[in-house]
């Protein structure tokens, strides 16, 4: 529905988006995640039409979006911080987009209402912005965005500004929102826990370059890169001086190690990284010798209730395993001499851009 | 150190406060009270002054005459005010240093200078209208001064500055993104400007509306410079009755009626503008 193709955005010398194209499918819910300083924001901005690219396009359903203006766009904007009007009470806010489109006033009546029954704050109708909770205005500005069935709904780090429990409920409730109305929803983020929670879809942005866009399983899965690997959930990286063999099951040399791994497409050529997810790896004993293994002595042991992360010194660098510790089970300690071992399947061969 | 809220306490603050409580005091509350009291007193006890008011045509004329042209002033100052408030705003840094420079430089120079300076250019033979004259716009000259017109044209000059300031200050205090809000629902320029940014500078300009009117209200020596005696307004009126005829309980009966004029305006005014915000 909505194609974004080769966009850039320079400010003098400074490129802010490096030709960045992906495709946001109808009705899904596409996060674009990055870090601050990313180009996220200015991204979503020239979707919204307050930043002029300085190339490439932006197509919906087919057509440019280029020479429409912003107001023409007919896109549902909930702002960082909200934006309300603050001189308007909460009816007039919400009915603001309805009384631009000169709307009868029984219509916009009937509209603003099921707008607030929608994210429940039917019975704060009268009340000034300055009168509500943070979450109250984020709701409300949610309202305001969803209440003139606009073709997308893009949303700039709606959750930022709220603390942790708030930040969760909102999630939640955006993802039933996302359901109830079948829009299309495009959020920016830098949380990527929000964007694995809630997406169909996730870009992911690196100094202005897409580094991958795809489904959330595939992100942590198959990472494209090694920044999505690091920056999706915590990885270990083992670096991969030689790949014996090409298809079928592949011996990797790092260091003395020899690893077996299996890949459906692994890279070709260049430097490579094995990368790991804690949670796939497995601690054992110190002396059992065992294929896929690496020898290593706990160096930290850190409790997190539900798991347990252990930081390992093996001679191929530190590496973290995640635990959970069933019942009668032993607690490693510090000092262990432990093996980490791990099946072929469970790591993902990458390209190691940063060597090269 | 932290203070508890104690009697101890409130000691050591009323202590702090003393100096500003006695200067205040001294020269502003005794010399109020003190006019107040001529007010009743001179030249016999009673309410005779304030009647003048009422009976006098000459005395209430001053008196709607003031009001009139601070009424005006302060509707052309703010008008003005706005339009260059909002130049200011949009203006990027360099043309915002020169307008705020041609904006501050007058009030650098004094008002009597100034009002002098509105003379040249506007009497019979200045360069206004010899320009007129000599384009033949007009055939004789217009007057410009020694009415109305000439003392509202060098107040306005000299208040447009106070209107400016606190209607920009508020323009400022607009988030940006709520005028990007405005624009992504689908309001063009016009209904942007006129629903959401206009409403959320009203206070700036209720402040501006205060600070002139109720500095025009007691202008001196700009109407009697560009009134040239035919235009009087009350505090030249005042000067008068203190100076040359001595009645001193008209003059000070005056000077209470404006200072209860200027306070009932901002009691209403801020009452006003409270309402129209719709503060809780």
């Amino acid at each position: 529905m909505l194609d974004l193709v080769g966009l850039s955005k320079s400010y003098g010398a400074s490129r802010v988006l490096d030709d960045v194209s992906f495709i946001v499918q109808q009705g899904s819910f596409t996060t674009i995640l990055g870090p601050s300083g990313s180009g996220k924001s200015t991204l979503l901005m020239s979707i919204a039409g307050f930043v002029e690219p300085s190339a490439g396009d932006i197509r919906l359903h087919g057509r440019s979006l280029l020479p429409v203006s912003a107001e023409k766009r007919n896109f549902g904007i909930v702002f960082q911080g909200y934006a309300l009007f603050p001189h308007l009470r909460v009816r007039d806010n919400v009915a603001f987009p309805l009384r631009m489109r000169g709307l009868s006033s029984a219509e916009i009546g009937g509209r603003v209402k099921r707008a607030l029954d929608l994210v429940q704050l039917q019975n704060f109708a009268d009340r000034f912005p300055r009168e509500l909770s943070g979450g109250q205005q984020q709701r409300v500005a949610l309202a305001r965005a969803l209440v003139f069935e606009p073709s997308l709904v893009l949303l700039d780090e709606p959750l930022s500004a709220l603390d942790k429990g708030l930040r969760e409920a909102l999630r939640d409730e955006l993802r039933r929102l996302h359901k109830a109305v079948g829009m299309t929803f495009v959020l920016v983020t830098h949380d990527q826990e929000e964007a694995l929670e809630l997406s169909s879809q996730v870009a992911i942005l690196n100094n202005g370059r897409l580094e991958q866009c795809a489904d959330p399983a595939t992100l942590y899965n198959a990472p494209g890169s090694r920044f999505v690997a690091e920056f999706l959930g915590r990885s270990n990286f083992i670096p991969v001086e030689a790949i014996h063999g090409s298809t079928g099951t592949l011996q990797l040399q790092s260091g003395r190690h020899r690893f077996e791994h299996r890949q459906d497409s692994p890279p070709a050529g260049g430097p490579a990284v094995l990368a790991l997810r804690p949670e796939r790896l497995v601690l054992t004993d110190g002396d059992a010798s065992r294929p896929n293994s690496l020898p290593g002595i706990v160096s930290d042991i850190s409790y997190r209730g539900a798991d347990l992360s252990v930081s390992v010194t093996t001679d191929l660098g530190e590496l973290i395993v995640r635990l959970t510790i069933g019942d009668g089970q032993a607690m490693p300690r510090t000092d262990d001499r432990v093996r980490i071992s791990w099946s072929a399947t469970a790591g993902y061969l990458l390209h190691d851009r940063s060597a090269a | 150190m932290t203070f508890a809220p104690g009697a101890a306490n409130f000691r050591v603050f009323a202590l702090f406060l003393l100096p500003a409580l006695l200067f205040i005091g001294v020269f502003f509350v005794y010399p109020v009270l003190k006019i107040m009291l001529i007010s009743v007193t001179d030249p016999k006890p009673g309410f005779a002054n304030y009647a003048l008011l009422i009976e006098n045509p000459a005395l209430r004329r001053v008196f709607f005459t003031t009001i009139r042209i601070a009424g005006i002033t302060t509707l052309v100052s703010v008008a003005i005010g706005y339009l260059l408030a909002y130049r200011l705003h949009v203006a990027g840094p360099r043309e915002m240093k020169i307008v705020l420079f041609c904006l501050m430089f007058p009030l650098w120079t004094s008002v009597l200078v100034r009002a002098f300076a509105w003379v040249a250019l506007l009497q019979n033979n200045g360069i206004i209208n010899s320009a007129l004259l000599g384009l033949g716009a007009v055939d004789h000259p217009l007057p410009m001064v020694r009415n109305e017109l000439g003392v509202v044209i060098g107040m306005v000059h000299v208040m447009v500055p106070y209107a400016t300031l606190p209607i920009y200050s508020a323009m400022r205090a607009i988030d940006p993104r709520v005028l990007q809000a405005a624009r992504s629902l689908g309001a063009t320029a016009w209904p942007a400007f006129w629903r959401i940014f206009f409403p959320l500078t009203l206070p700036g300009v209720g402040a501006g509306v205060i600070m002139v009117f109720i500095t025009s209200i007691g202008f001196y020596i700009t109407p009697i410079v560009l009134g040239g005696g035919k235009v009087v307004m009350v505090a030249e009126y005042i000067s008068v009755q203190i100076t040359e005829t001595l009645r001193w309980g008209l003059g000070s009966m005056l000077a209470m009626v404006l200072l209860a004029v200027v306070l009932l305006f901002v009691f209403a005014f801020r009452r006003l503008t409270v309402l129209r915000q719709g503060a809780a």
